[in-house]
């Protein structure tokens, strides 16, 4: 059986891999991704806060510090070129008493030390003109103006998307089991399906130590999943904060934030509780009853019942507190990205140019690559509908008569966008595939009246029946037979 | 592109009111409807039930009996229609910006618009059930339009949640097609919808039903593969030890209907809160002069007899807005909601030179009640008394406008619509508020 080779095979198509994936694609170096999820994003990646932390919250001198500030001060540039939504609507910590104003001053000065720029203590005067619906016992503010907002599984999308129109190769579904080396190529196996790279960018996220475990290498850490649960309220509900407001922090982490998302939505949460199980993205009662009532402390008159959705992600929190970027103490050329938690977001376009010095140190040659594409696809960002303006609306109707039939009324996407999803450089093939790509089925409706359009379209395009269109993995048929 | 009246929306509310504004001498080329779909009839063409028709045929039909029925008449007249085509917004000087594959990105000035663009469903999120987020997990409103339209089975053993007229019409459909409905849960103590459809769909099918009972949680990674349900106390939480994991293949949901009217948010007319509708006057005129609306836009109906209703009013509102007869009002009289009183529509009364005889108010009451008596009071005088007796919040009250109330309205500034309990009364307060 043939394996195809590759300079660099990278492992885990999150937020990590995907940006180290967008780093490489510069260069003329052959580049494979591997993925056990069917999708780019599948993880941690796809559900957190989706906030772009300035850089005060982790202890001076951490290589968390030095990449948060980094990543947060890259990103905008990365969004801008890429075409995906960000904006830098900064962030507040809020404080009620003179503890918690004490504490806002250390912050304060651990992020100066950071490096992070135009920090300020502000009163509740301005924090209520800034936030007029903020608990009016919130006395003081640490205002952090660089701080951000993201999509996060669109920007690994767009971060994936140009690696795949730059020749990097994806595999999905592939759930590495077993790694050899030969001295020269690592071959990274799932079951009969194996490819090999001379150098191996181990970013699986929660499933780090597992992969260093196949090379016999144990972490000097371990790697804790922590589940954070949200709730998603309705567009409608915007004006309740336009910037992500935090609380001081206690020992039981930074807490519930508020916060707006590119989307214009209000995002709530997380908490953070340990689950025996990585994959454990389950909500709970307890859980969104906590939320509920941290969210109250910031905004007394938050309307919850607007909550359209709710969900969970898993982190990948180390025991040790700091991220862990290196090569392997015991092989050479297998490079760790591990321990990525909160901020791993803000910090991921820093990681990318991290890890590739770490590659270039190693040996990896880097020549630039001369036919390079800086978008995602060859013709571009490819806006969506609801992204263009009037004359490119005009002109996408002109160019393909699917532009001019909505599918998902709430978020005006078209059968062009779907269609145009389906055949991008990495396709969606599942509704949620769909959905995350385009936004159809994420407003307020969730998905009741166009997720069975979008599973035709689907079909349609596959050539399948209906029966055999998925949610999003292997056994999650939407419909189980035909009876007309 | 210019219209004389545009219609948004062709389920009965839109249909209806463009065959009687013919009617009334309008002619049938200066009427456009817009559909999103690619059929006309909206969600007519998914109640394959009986029980449509009676106040506008005369005789009890199925949706897609009426549906068919309103086409033919739009088709013979001539009336056109644009399907698949979805409009993203209207203004202030009712310009409706359209995409549709006819006639593109496009803008149509109106003289007149009706809007008429029916409700959608609430949720899953708002009712915040824990557990993972699977495969095989509807709106009842979805599984209608996939299994009679698509003709596809969503599940073979279903868990239903939800106890309106809907989830049973849907709990009935699954069990006709050869699926399993194991149980309807119901966190309220009484069936939520007309003890009609509860004998027709569960009690002739033998669907149990299990009233104060929630689904606390979803199980299943892919496909969902088992529901936990539970008791629930009066305020709708669940009793800690009452769990109960059921197994299925689907879950079902039904937590109720709002107006849909996201595409009015510029145009600057005023919504009430409690029916999420627009605020209108006896004539079903927003507070935009020419917008007009009827059917679920303006309020969620128990009967499709009060949309047609609706839109026979709108549509011989819009020849007098043509006639010029409602410029400007004498006189404005707020309807007020008094003790038990949910809503009422209109929330109005404009006085122009017609007389206010055989206007209707529609209300209803915030709860289930078995005596109750229902009094208008105009300026603080009791002017209108009448014995209602048994009344739910699921009913539509009606109040007609005679000769007499009408003189002693004209001058008036303001009416209240007030409930009250003769005896035995059984007051749950708000709690039919999730019914809205």
């Amino acid at each position: 059986m043939s394996i195809t080779s590759y300079d660099v095979v990278i492992i885990g198509a999150g937020i990590s891999g995907a940006m180290v994936a967008y780093q490489l694609a510069k260069y003329d170096v052959r580049v494979a991704v591997v993925e056990a999820g069917i999708d780019v994003a599948s993880s941690s990646t796809r559900a957190n806060s989706a906030i772009v932390h300035a850089g005060y919250d982790a202890k001076e001198g951490t290589l968390k510090a030095k990449l948060n500030v980094r990543g947060c001060e890259m990103m905008e540039e990365i969004a801008k070129q890429l075409g995906v939504h960000y904006s830098r609507c900064g962030s507040l910590v809020i404080g009620f008493t003179e503890q918690d104003l004490k504490h806002l001053k250390l912050l304060m000065a651990r992020g100066e030390v950071n490096g992070v720029p135009n920090l300020e203590i502000i009163d509740g005067k301005r924090l209520h003109e800034m936030e007029p619906r903020v608990s009016p016992d919130a006395k003081y503010a640490l205002w952090a103006p660089s701080a951000g907002i993201v999509c996060p599984y669109d920007l690994a999308y767009a971060l994936c998307e140009n690696a795949a129109t730059n020749g990097t190769d994806f595999y999905f579904e592939f759930k590495a089991s077993k790694i050899d080396y030969d001295g020269e190529y690592y071959t990274v196996m799932d079951g009969k399906k194996r490819v090999r790279g001379k150098y191996i960018v181990n970013a699986a996220g929660l499933f780090v130590d597992e992969i260093a475990g196949m090379v016999g290498e144990k972490l000097p850490f371990d790697i804790i999943p922590r589940r954070g649960e949200y709730m998603l309220l309705d567009k409608a509900e915007r004006k309740t904060a336009s910037h992500t407001i935090f609380v001081t922090p206690s020992e039981k982490g930074k807490g519930i934030l508020i916060s707006p998302t590119v989307d214009g939505n209000i995002i709530v949460g997380p908490n953070a509780n340990i689950v025996e199980s990585k994959m454990d993205t389950s909500v709970t009662e307890e859980g969104l009853e906590e939320i509920a009532e941290g969210a109250k402390i910031i905004v007394p008159s938050i309307n919850l019942d607007a909550t359209i959705t709710t969900f969970a992600g898993v982190r990948a929190t180390p025991t040790n507190g700091d991220f862990y970027i290196q090569e392997s103490n015991k092989f050479k050329n297998f490079i760790h990205v591990a321990g990525i938690e909160s901020p791993g977001l803000a910090s991921s376009p820093a990681i990318g140019e991290y890890v590739l010095d770490i590659l270039k140190n190693c040996g990896l040659e880097l020549r630039e690559n001369e036919e390079y594409i800086p978008t995602r696809t060859k013709d571009g960002n490819c806006k969506l509908f609801y992204e263009m303006d009037e004359k490119e609306r005009v002109e996408a109707i002109k160019q393909d008569q699917r532009y001019a039939k909505v599918v998902c009324r709430c978020e005006m996407v078209t059968e062009g966008d779907i269609v145009n999803a389906i055949r991008r450089p990495i396709p969606a093939h599942t509704i949620d595939m769909v959905k995350r790509r385009t936004r159809a089925g994420m407003g307020r409706c969730q998905g009741n009246y166009c997720r069975a359009r979008i599973a035709e379209l689907i079909a349609d395009e596959y050539n399948i029946q209906l029966t055999e269109v998925k949610k999003f993995a292997s056994n999650s048929n939407l419909l189980l037979r035909k009876t007309k | 592109m210019k219209k004389k009246i545009v219609i948004i929306g062709s389920g009965p509310a839109g249909l209806i009111c463009a065959l009687c504004c013919c009617q009334n001498g309008i002619e049938p080329s200066d009427i456009l409807i817009i559909e999103r779909d690619s059929e006309i009839g909206g969600t007519l063409n998914q109640c394959i039930h009986s029980g449509f028709g009676k106040s506008y045929l005369d005789e009890v039909i199925t949706g897609t009996e009426l549906a068919s029925i309103l086409s033919d008449g739009i088709r013979q007249l001539g009336i056109e229609c644009v399907t698949n085509s979805t409009v993203l917004s209207v203004d202030k000087s009712k310009r409706i910006r359209l995409v549709s594959p006819t006639y593109g990105y496009c803008t149509i000035k109106a003289e007149a618009i009706v809007l008429a663009m029916g409700c959608r469903e609430k949720t899953k999120g708002a009712l915040q059930i824990g557990g993972t987020r699977p495969a095989g997990v509807f709106s009842a409103g979805a599984v209608q339009r996939i299994v009679n339209i698509k003709g596809y089975m969503p599940g073979k053993k279903t868990v239903v949640l939800g106890s309106g007229d809907l989830a049973m019409i849907v709990a009935r459909r699954l069990t006709i097609e050869g699926g399993r409905v194991i149980c309807v849960c119901e966190p309220k103590e009484y069936v939520e919808g007309s003890d009609e459809k509860y004998k027709e769909c569960l009690q002739d099918f033998g669907i149990p039903l299990y009233c104060s009972h929630t689904v606390t949680k979803i199980f299943g990674k892919e496909r969902i593969e088992a529901v936990e349900i539970a008791h629930v106390d009066k305020r709708g939480k669940a009793i800690k030890g009452t769990a109960k994991k059921i197994k299925c293949d689907s879950f079902v949901y039904q937590c109720g209907l709002v107006p849909e009217n996201e595409i009015i948010k510029e145009t600057g007319i005023r919504l009430d809160t409690r029916t999420r509708g627009a605020y209108v006057n006896q004539y079903f005129e927003t507070n935009v002069k020419g917008v007009f609306t009827c059917g679920n836009a303006v309020r969620i109906h128990d009967l499709v007899d009060y949309i047609v209703e609706e839109a026979l009013i709108v549509a011989s509102s819009i020849c007098k807005y043509f006639n010029k007869e409602m410029e400007k009002p004498k006189n404005v009289i707020r309807i007020k909601n008094g003790d038990r009183v949910l809503y009422s529509v209109p929330q109005h009364l404009d006085v122009y030179d017609e007389s206010l005889e055989g206007s209707v108010i529609y209300f209803r009451v915030n709860g289930r009640y078995d005596n109750l008596l229902i009094t208008l009071k105009c300026d603080g005088k009791e002017i209108y008394t009448r014995e209602k007796g048994k009344m739910s919040y699921l009913e539509t009250g009606k109040i007609l406008i005679t000769q007499d109330l009408a003189k002693e309205l004209e001058k008036a500034k303001e009416i209240v619509i007030c409930a009250s309990e003769k005896k035995n009364g059984n007051d749950i307060d708000n709690y039919g508020k999730n019914n809205e």
